[in-house]
């Protein structure tokens, strides 16, 4: 039927156009494993559901203009039976076992000692992520999260305020973050790259802006950057940045940021300690750089409206430049 | 055609019930399986887990047996059933219909059942899964 | 089945010209500004589905400004606060003030036509409900233009919605002003049960119903059961925003998960509420187009019971990702699998009998609308089928496929047969048809703009763009799904807009159009006025008007039962449940203020609690109460004796007991209640296991004495004793003498309902127990809120009994308003020893 082709046809040019897309965030392109469990599932669903649509609409056609003696073979309890019960009935079968199935798949191992281990805590409109090394040893971040290819990674999702969803599309499915609860979800990356996730549970105000980037890296890279990261900010000697972060302890801002090795160890908002190393800014909403950090400084309630950090307008245009290459230079 | 007495209402609401009986079987067994299950699970989290989880698949696949020969009990004893229920037998004219009715839901509800159980069978009793 | 048709005729013709003048002058509409007080079901039927069909164009207008958002990346064509508010109104909107009302209206415009009843038994009832719902829902919608307008998403999932992250009265219009307008849709599902089940013609057994009956009584049943379970949550939700009493505070032991199971417990089978009266209406359609009756007529009942029943277990399928353990959600996918049968019978079925037609079927525009809800209907099934599947669910859940996936079953399920059914059954309140030729416009721009709108959004879900964002980075790629949705939208829009010229140009209501112009052969086309059909027929099949011919013609010349107007007022015939034999001759109700006042009160009480104008809003709800006592003292209308309806058939003019259309109703009511009771048991319950810390009595001060609850239970027990003595005790007929121990009997108990709750109220205050300390306290208090609730209501009947009593309007053979009084009480009693045991005997059991 005419219609059935077109849609065949709108389906494929679809499908162009979704090679076309970024796939940073995308469940159609598994990075980590239980995302290449599901997006098997999911091309054995729409091929088998396909084929199903593509079966009553041709059906529905020669009930409408087909031969006689074909409509009569439609036209009884006894065709209901089969296609409506019996068909059904078989396939959901199927599919209730192999859901099943993957479902169970989902199973984490038994605890083991090495097992690694992080939380990521959901606060409007950011993600605090602690890591735990080996010895038991916590140190902060946020926005990013970093793990080694290859290695089962224990998340306890909490939240602090309402009701987040942690979403790394590549990576997993997605798991709440409820208050007074901590759910665990196991994931492990399967190829190193960077990709992007977003929470996935209407937050509030800016719930668009609360997204977040996942570094996977091979195990000796990733320990690199552990032994890195778990350090205090890097001591710079450029004058600006200096004059930066006099500005930075002057101002204030360590009521509400830690950047480890300094005065300042507010706990409100965001750690800062190695800021200028991470992908993004505020949430992955803005492109990390000096320039970013000085839009975000003055301009933060119109680039993501609602967040809880003021704007500052008390710096001179320099003074902006210098805090914003202080920043940048906290890699 | 005279008017009825109220007795033959009530019947009519049992009549209702006992068409009914499949799903209404089907509700409490939901119920039964998913309230035990979501309790010993809830009780037994921090303890040692394997003996609430042998009483959970226990609990399910024991409620979905008696829950599924219950609804096939009365798919094949009609009568009895419903005069257990409405006190008599449906009006003879309308036997064909309610039956019928009566029987195909009984058994979408057992099929219901057993996919319910089904699970028990697959999966680990209160993991996450995740 | 195949029965003959009856040889004599239950009356003789010609019948006098008077009967008719009569029955007009009886059923007449009233004109100008006292139309407002109509109560006919195709006048109320229709300004309801008008009111329903101008919040579909209000929330779809919202629909396009959010296109016009995300039409590319980084806009600021709306800000993200509006932008927050608009999608939260967009979604109630359709669903609460669309959905169920249209479908609703469509229930009290089209079942006393095809059960060929005068009316639906409450005709002030539905009326009222349509008041309420019109009232309520101007006043929600209308926040979105003063910033007022709720935004915690039409979900509204706390904490979000709780006063520390959604501080002023934004969330409370959505909690006071939904919670009120679903009591309107309860009070609509009272009356369509009871319709359904009483007021079919003689001989339309349950297995000869129209199927849009079933469908509807499907409907109503499930919003008896669905509806309390949210109304309970929006309650509980309201009392800890107003009072601090901590349901869902995980920090005091509550938990925000409460909230989701009751929501959807409710929220997954408003789903199927939605789509099974649409489905009815195409198994209704289809069999007229094919010219051949419905084949698999019992599978389609089957169907849509089945659906009924399994759509109140998925309601976890909304919560897959909430990490609940994996079994639990394998039971839920289960249920999602066995309910996706039931859809797969109706669909063969219509395929069935499109095939069967005796001739090709006619491709006009309800056709073409069916045919455009059987595709989108399947595939939005079949992703159904697939989110139903847990861990594609981790993916999908609260991504674009869900939007896509909702959207094709509702707007396929449900929209699309809406527009089928507009075009199909305007004739039987419009002068003139809808145009042929601008219908067919409006189809295929519907249909091309909702797939072009809604197909891709399947494939931007899962690239990765998540529900309810206001704005997406460009870099993500996601645009040009994104601007073609947005054409798709704005074509459909278009389609919806040439349907509106359409009814512009040609719907004018009043009677004289074309008559059965689709050769349909059940009866709503019998040829209709104000007063339905002139005679009701004796139905001998599912086709009565296929089967015989003459019909028409014999219910026009009132050959058939009640050609008349035996009583002198309103009246239709009451059947039995199954077979549908005559039983007695209702007198109903007419034209009237008071259910429009009461409405308008209603809507003011609640509507004045949001905006915290308490001291008006308390003024307002003592005048909806008057408005309710005069209303209801207006009714109950005295014995006539027997009258005959033809065919040798005397039936009586009042009727008590068990087969008294008001007794239906009142169990029907208590069933409401006992679900809104059941609801909290299973909160109380739910919050013990999730926080055992804060029970009695270690975490919480030790129970009252046992003093307490046994006197509580005490009068209960007493109460309900008084009130089955005092029925005892009903003044004879005309009796001079007035006894006065029967009024001071029902007042004695109702007293002791009143001091029962007292007593329990006042044992927990005296532990110290502070409502607002944990989760369990309030609880504890809930219990009481809703016994004193339900006290409420029946202390408020008792004392309407004993009026009634006291002006002789109340006697032995007239004592439905005892009758119903004394049930309600007895409910209520039986309710308020159900909380005794519970909030009494469960924390003794588990300390």
């Amino acid at each position: 039927m005419s219609k059935g082709r077109f849609r065949t046809t709108v389906g494929a040019g679809l499908l162009v156009l979704l090679a076309a897309c970024n796939q940073e965030q995308s469940a159609f392109a598994p990075t980590g494993a239980e995302a290449e469990r599901i997006n098997v599932l999911f091309w054995v669903m729409t091929i088998a559901g396909g084929l199903i649509l593509v079966g009553v609409i041709v059906l529905s056609a020669v009930a409408i203009c087909g031969r006689e003696t074909l409509r009569a073979r439609l036209s009884g309890e006894r065709f209901i039976r089969g296609a409506g019960i019996a068909f059904p009935v078989v396939v959901l079968s199927m599919l209730l076992v192999y859901g099943f199935v993957i479902l169970g798949a989902g199973a984490s191992a038994p605890p083991s000692d090495n097992e690694m281990r992080f939380a990521i805590r959901g606060e409007q409109w950011w993600w605090r992520v602690t890591y735990f090394d080996a010895d038991g040893n916590s140190f902060e971040s946020a926005n990013e999260l970093h793990v080694p290819v290859g290695q089962p990674v224990r998340l306890e999702l909490t939240t602090a305020d309402v009701i987040h969803s942690f979403w790394a599309p590549r990576l997993a499915g997605k798991l709440d973050m409820i208050p007074g609860r901590i759910n665990v979800l196991t994931i492990t990356a399967t190829e190193e790259g960077i990709s992007r996730g977003q929470c996935a549970e209407y937050c509030g105000g800016a719930h668009a802006f609360m997204s977040f980037h996942v570094v996977a890296q091979t195990p000796e890279d990733f320990e690199e950057w552990m032994a890195k990261e778990s350090g205090p900010a890097v001591k710079n000697e450029n004058e600006r940045a200096a004059r930066g972060r006099e500005l930075f302890l002057d101002a204030g801002c360590g009521g509400c940021h830690t950047i480890r090795g300094t005065a300042a160890a507010g706990a409100i908002g965001p750690d800062l300690t190695h800021v200028g190393g991470r992908h993004s800014l505020a949430a992955a909403t803005l492109p990390n750089g000096a320039a970013a950090f000085a839009d975000w400084i003055s301009n933060n309630q119109h680039i993501k409206p609602e967040n809880k950090m003021p704007p500052y307008n008390i710096f001179t245009q320099s003074q902006l430049e210098d805090l914003a290459l202080y920043l940048e230079s906290l890699k | 055609m005279r008017r009825m007495g109220p007795r033959s209402n009530l019947q009519g609401m049992g009549t209702l019930v006992f068409i009914l009986v499949g799903p209404i079987v089907w509700s409490v067994h939901l119920t039964v399986i998913y309230g035990s299950q979501s309790l010993l699970c809830a009780l037994n989290l921090s303890e040692d887990r394997s003996a609430g989880n042998a009483a959970v698949v226990t609990i399910i696949l024991f409620a979905t047996a008696v829950c599924i020969a219950a609804v096939g009990f009365s798919a094949v004893r009609i009568r009895f059933v419903h005069a257990l229920i409405a006190r008599g037998d449906p009006p003879a004219d309308q036997m064909g219909f309610i039956v019928t009715i009566m029987r195909i839901l009984a058994g979408l509800s057992i099929l219901a059942m057993f996919y319910v159980g089904l699970g028990a069978v697959i999966l680990p009793a209160c993991d996450q899964l995740r | 089945m195949n029965q003959q048709y009856p040889a004599e005729l239950p009356n003789k013709g010609p019948r006098p010209k008077e009967e008719v003048e009569e029955l007009e002058r009886i059923w007449a509409t009233p004109k100008g500004f006292k139309l407002l007080t109509v109560v006919n079901n195709t006048v109320v039927g229709t300004i309801y589905i008008g009111a329903a069909f101008l919040f579909f164009v209000l929330a779809g207008i919202l629909a396009l400004l959010m296109r016009t958002q995300l039409a590319v990346a980084d806009n600021n064509f709306l800000s993200q606060d509006l932008y927050n508010q608009i999608f939260t109104v967009h979604g109630t909107t359709m669903m609460f003030l669309f959905a169920v009302p249209i479908v609703e209206a469509l229930g009290v415009m089209l079942l006393p036509q095809m059960l060929a009843a005068r009316d639906l038994p409450f005709p002030r009832l539905s009326a009222f409900a349509m008041w309420a719902y019109i009232i309520g829902g101007l006043v929600f919608f209308s926040t979105i233009f003063y910033d007022m307008a709720p935004k915690g998403g039409w979900f509204m999932y706390p904490p979000l919605t709780l006063t520390e992250y959604s501080p002023g009265n934004n969330a409370d219009f959505w909690l006071l002003g939904i919670g009120f307008i679903e009591i309107s849709a309860i009070a609509g599902a009272i009356e369509i049960i009871v319709g359904v089940l009483r007021t079919r013609p003689p001989g339309m057994t349950l297995a000869k119903m129209p199927i849009f009956a079933w469908a509807m009584l499907i409907f109503a049943a499930m919003i008896v059961f669905a509806f309390p379970a949210v109304i309970l949550a929006t309650m509980l939700l309201e009392l800890e925003r107003s009072f601090g009493w901590p349901f869902f505070t995980a920090a005091l032991g509550g938990d925000a998960l409460l909230w989701q199971h009751l929501f959807w417990f409710f929220g997954h089978p408003e789903v199927y509420i939605i789509f099974l009266p649409a489905a009815g209406l195409v198994s209704m359609m289809i069999p007229t187009l094919a010219q051949t009756p419905l084949i698999g007529y019992r599978l389609i009942v089957v169907a849509l019971i089945a659906t009924g029943f399994f759509s109140f277990g998925l309601w976890v399928h909304h919560m897959f990702t909430t990490g609940i353990p994996g079994l639990s959600l394998a039971f839920f996918s289960a249920a999602s699998m066995a309910v996706a049968i039931p859809s797969g019978i109706q669909v063969f079925s219509w395929i069935a009998t499109i095939a069967a037609g005796k001739r090709p079927f006619r491709i006009n525009v309800p056709s073409l609308f069916i045919l455009g809800f059987l595709f989108i209907f399947v595939l939005g099934g079949l992703t159904g089928v697939m989110v139903a599947v847990v861990p594609f669910d981790f993916q999908a859940h609260d991504t674009y496929f869900i939007v896509a996936h909702l959207h094709y079953v509702l707007v396929g399920g449900m929209v699309f047969p809406l527009f089928a059914t507009f075009y199909y059954w305007a004739p039987m309140v419009s002068r003139k048809m809808l145009s042929e030729r601008l219908g067919r416009w409006a189809f295929w721009l519907m249909f091309i703009g909702f797939n072009t709108a809604f197909f891709p959004m399947h494939i931007t879900g899962l690239a990765g763009m998540p529900r309810r964002v206001w704005t997406y980075s460009g870099y993500l790629g996601w645009d040009l799904l994104n601007s073609i949705s947005t054409a798709g939208a704005f074509i459909m829009a278009t389609g919806v807009l040439i349907f509106i010229i359409d009814l512009i140009r040609n719907f004018r209501f009043g009677g004289g159009g074309p008559e059965n112009p689709w050769n349909a052969g059940t009866l709503e086309f019998l040829p209709n006025d104000v007063y339905s059909t002139r005679s009701v027929p004796h139905v001998t099949s599912r086709e009565p008007l296929w089967d015989q011919p003459d019909l028409a013609q014999q219910v026009r010349e009132g050959l058939h039962y009640l050609p008349n107007a035996p009583t002198g007022g309103r009246e239709t015939i009451i059947t039995s449940v199954i077979e549908a034999k005559p039983q007695y001759l209702m007198q109903m109700a007419g034209s009237s203020w008071t259910h429009v006042a009461a409405a308008v009160f209603t809507a003011g009480f609640f509507l004045l609690l949001t905006i915290k104008a308490v001291a008006i809003a308390l003024i307002s709800g003592v005048l909806a109460i008057v408005s309710f006592i005069v209303w209801g003292w207006q009714l109950d209308k005295p014995d006539q004796g027997e009258v005959d309806i033809g065919g040798g058939i005397r039936l009586p003019t009042y009727m008590t007991g068990p087969s008294s259309h008001s007794w239906w109703a009142m169990v029907i009511v208590m069933l409401v209640a006992a679900s809104l009771f059941v609801s909290y048991i299973f909160s109380y319950l739910y919050l013990w296991i999730v926080s055992p810390e804060v029970w009695a009595p270690a975490g919480s001060p030790a129970l009252p004495p046992l003093t307490y609850p046994v006197n509580s239970a005490i009068l209960l027990v007493f109460g309900s004793v008084l009130v089955y003595r005092a029925g005892k005790r009903l003044p004879a007929a005309g009796q001079l003498h007035l006894p006065l121990l029967t009024p001071a009997m029902l007042i004695l108990a109702a007293a002791f309902l009143a001091g029962s709750v007292g007593v329990e109220v006042l044992g927990h205050l005296r532990t110290g127990l502070d409502p607002s300390a944990n989760s369990y306290s309030a609880m504890v208090y809930m219990g009481s809120f809703l016994t004193g609730q339900a006290a409420f209501a029946t202390i408020i009947l008792c004392a309407f009994a004993c009026g009634r009593l006291v002006s002789k309007r109340l006697y032995q053979k007239r004592s439905v308003t005892f009758d119903n009084a004394a049930l309600l009480y007895w409910y209520t009693a039986g309710q308020g020893l159900c909380g005794l045991v519970l909030i009494h005997g469960f924390p003794r059991v588990i300390g």
